[in-house]
């Protein structure tokens, strides 16, 4: 067995959280506004079904006149391994990264991406994010980094240092739950829960009665806030109970929890497809209560899946096999040794009550790649 | 370098939109996080030593990185009492030959960067012997 313990040089006021797209409302792409030290970064994350977990591609754009730089970094050589500069036109760079694999020597593969800004004598203003979560979340995805704006770093950062950022609070949804929402057409009122909109008829409104005159005028009447990456944000709209229409996920994030305002059934979510908790001593020991359950209006369920999305792992409550959804079919991970080869985080494993899976389609089992 | 985008766009999923019309889906950093009086690099309560520790399973590293990071944060601090402490209170233990240590950053000298390795190796050593997990 093969242990790297590496002090690195890069400093912790670098570090940065990374957010979890598997805790995020919806397939993606997710949009992600880093407000670095000194720098404002979007980043988008696009799960790439051609590429393994253990593999990245990330992509950098900038049209801002200073270079940009990622390195590819590998922690115990201390250095990059591959890099990408920005291009002021706005090209786009890209570069696909492999993680490090156990077996392997410790100089090999990219433990993380360092963002840099070219400086006169090297690199300035370095930002990155730690190794695992890095991986985990982000890893047989498509990551572009859009670096749209940079301030003087002779001046006093205009952000929290990573050391001072906390990590993302979950799940990471566009608008908060309960929010009312005018729908696309103007026609009418929707209800957010888990990041996604349920239409709201008339009978759920009066049942939870929401006071369906005031939301309207506010959602005609709210500005559209941006934040400093000049786009609509979730902390803007929550400080202005803004409810005008935003275009939302079509699935709710993991671990949101429903029933139909005129059903008694409770479901979860776990990638977007709902899975029915059969009785209360099931929905406490999965490690839930009553409190978390949302009250969505009458229908909303069929909005659910029946499948999960792809890439999601799932195991019955008293069944030790995981699965993974792979071309909407459950394939079983085989061993241990199959999720750390394939780069599957058992902390993105998801526990649905026993018989859950019983209906899914199977395909084959998965093997080491 | 400057690549074309991804070979098989087909299979990714698609984009619904452009960056430019969505919205986001989470915002990290800004300024309420940002503390006003002490300058970034010089909060103690922020300002630790980033330690990576990569192996074969996840299981068997575990937690190594933060008793890493401590045993490195005391060391930084105090050399000669960690190093009194760990000599008086473990013998010395061989992990194997599969760890490889790197120390960037820290600008120790080569006596005290071998002193660190070895209580690294001694940390790994007791975490590997037979029942240290039951500890």
């Amino acid at each position: 067995m093969t242990v790297c313990v590496v002090a690195t040089s890069l400093s912790s006021e670098w570090f940065y959280p990374v957010v979890d797209p598997y805790r995020t409302a919806g397939a993606g792409p997710y949009f992600y506004g880093y407000l670095f030290a000194w720098d404002g970064v979007l980043v988008t994350v696009t799960r790439n079904f051609s590429l393994p977990r253990c593999k990245m591609r990330v992509e950098l754009v900038s049209t801002l006149p200073e270079i940009k730089e990622i390195q590819a970094f590998n922690f115990s050589n201390d250095m990059e391994n591959d890099h990408i500069d920005s291009d002021p036109s706005g090209a786009l760079a890209s570069m696909t990264i492999t993680k490090w694999m156990a077996g392997q020597a410790c100089s090999a593969g990219t433990d993380t991406v360092v963002l840099a800004r070219a400086g006169q004598f090297g690199p300035k203003q370095m930002y990155t994010f730690g190794t695992v979560d890095f991986w985990d979340f982000w890893g047989g995805c498509t990551v572009r980094f859009t670096w749209v704006e940079d301030t003087d770093y002779n001046h006093r950062a205009w952000s929290s240092s990573g050391a001072q950022t906390p990590p993302p609070t979950y799940p990471a949804v566009r608008l908060p739950d309960g929010t009312l929402m005018r729908n696309a057409a103007g026609t009418g009122l929707s209800v957010v829960f888990g990041g996604t909109d349920f239409p709201a008829d008339p009978g759920y409104l009066g049942a939870m009665a929401q006071e369906t005159t005031a939301a309207t005028a506010r959602a005609t009447l709210a500005a559209d806030a941006r934040d400093r990456l000049g786009r609509v944000g979730v902390r803007d709209r929550r400080v202005l109970g803004g409810v005008a229409f935003t275009p939302l996920p079509p699935i709710p994030a993991d671990f949101t929890l429903v029933r139909e305002w005129n059903r008694p059934e409770v479901y979860v979510v776990f990638g977007g497809a709902r899975f029915r908790i059969p009785d209360p001593p099931t929905l406490f020991s999965l490690g839930f209560d009553w409190s978390m359950v949302r009250v969505i209006p009458a229908g909303g369920a069929s909005k659910l899946l029946t499948i999960p999305i792809d890439r999601t792992l799932i195991k019955e409550q008293h069944d030790a096999r995981v699965f993974l959804v792979d071309n909407q079919q459950l394939r079983l991970v085989k061993s241990q040794a199959v999720m750390e080869a394939r780069c599957l985080p058992f902390r993105h494993v998801r526990i649905v009550p026993d018989t859950s899976l019983s209906t899914l389609p199977n395909g084959p089992d998965l093997d080491l790649p | 370098m400057t690549e074309p985008p991804n070979e098989d766009p087909g299979r990714v999923a698609p984009e619904s939109s452009s960056d430019e019309a969505m919205p986001l889906d989470a915002i990290v950093g800004g300024f309420e996080d940002l503390r006003k009086d002490a300058p970034i690099a010089e909060d103690p309560a922020v300002f630790r030593i980033p330690v990576v520790v990569k192996g074969d399973s996840a299981a068997d590293t575990m937690g190594l990185a933060d008793d890493v990071r401590l045993l490195v944060d005391s060391f930084v601090r105090d050399p000669a009492s960690v190093e009194r402490e760990k000599s008086s209170s473990a013998p010395d233990e061989d992990p194997g030959d599969d760890i490889e240590i790197a120390l960037h950053g820290l600008n120790f000298g080569p006596e005290d960067e071998r002193v660190l390795h070895r209580l690294i190796r001694g940390l790994l050593a007791e975490r590997r012997a037979p029942g240290a997990r039951e500890k």
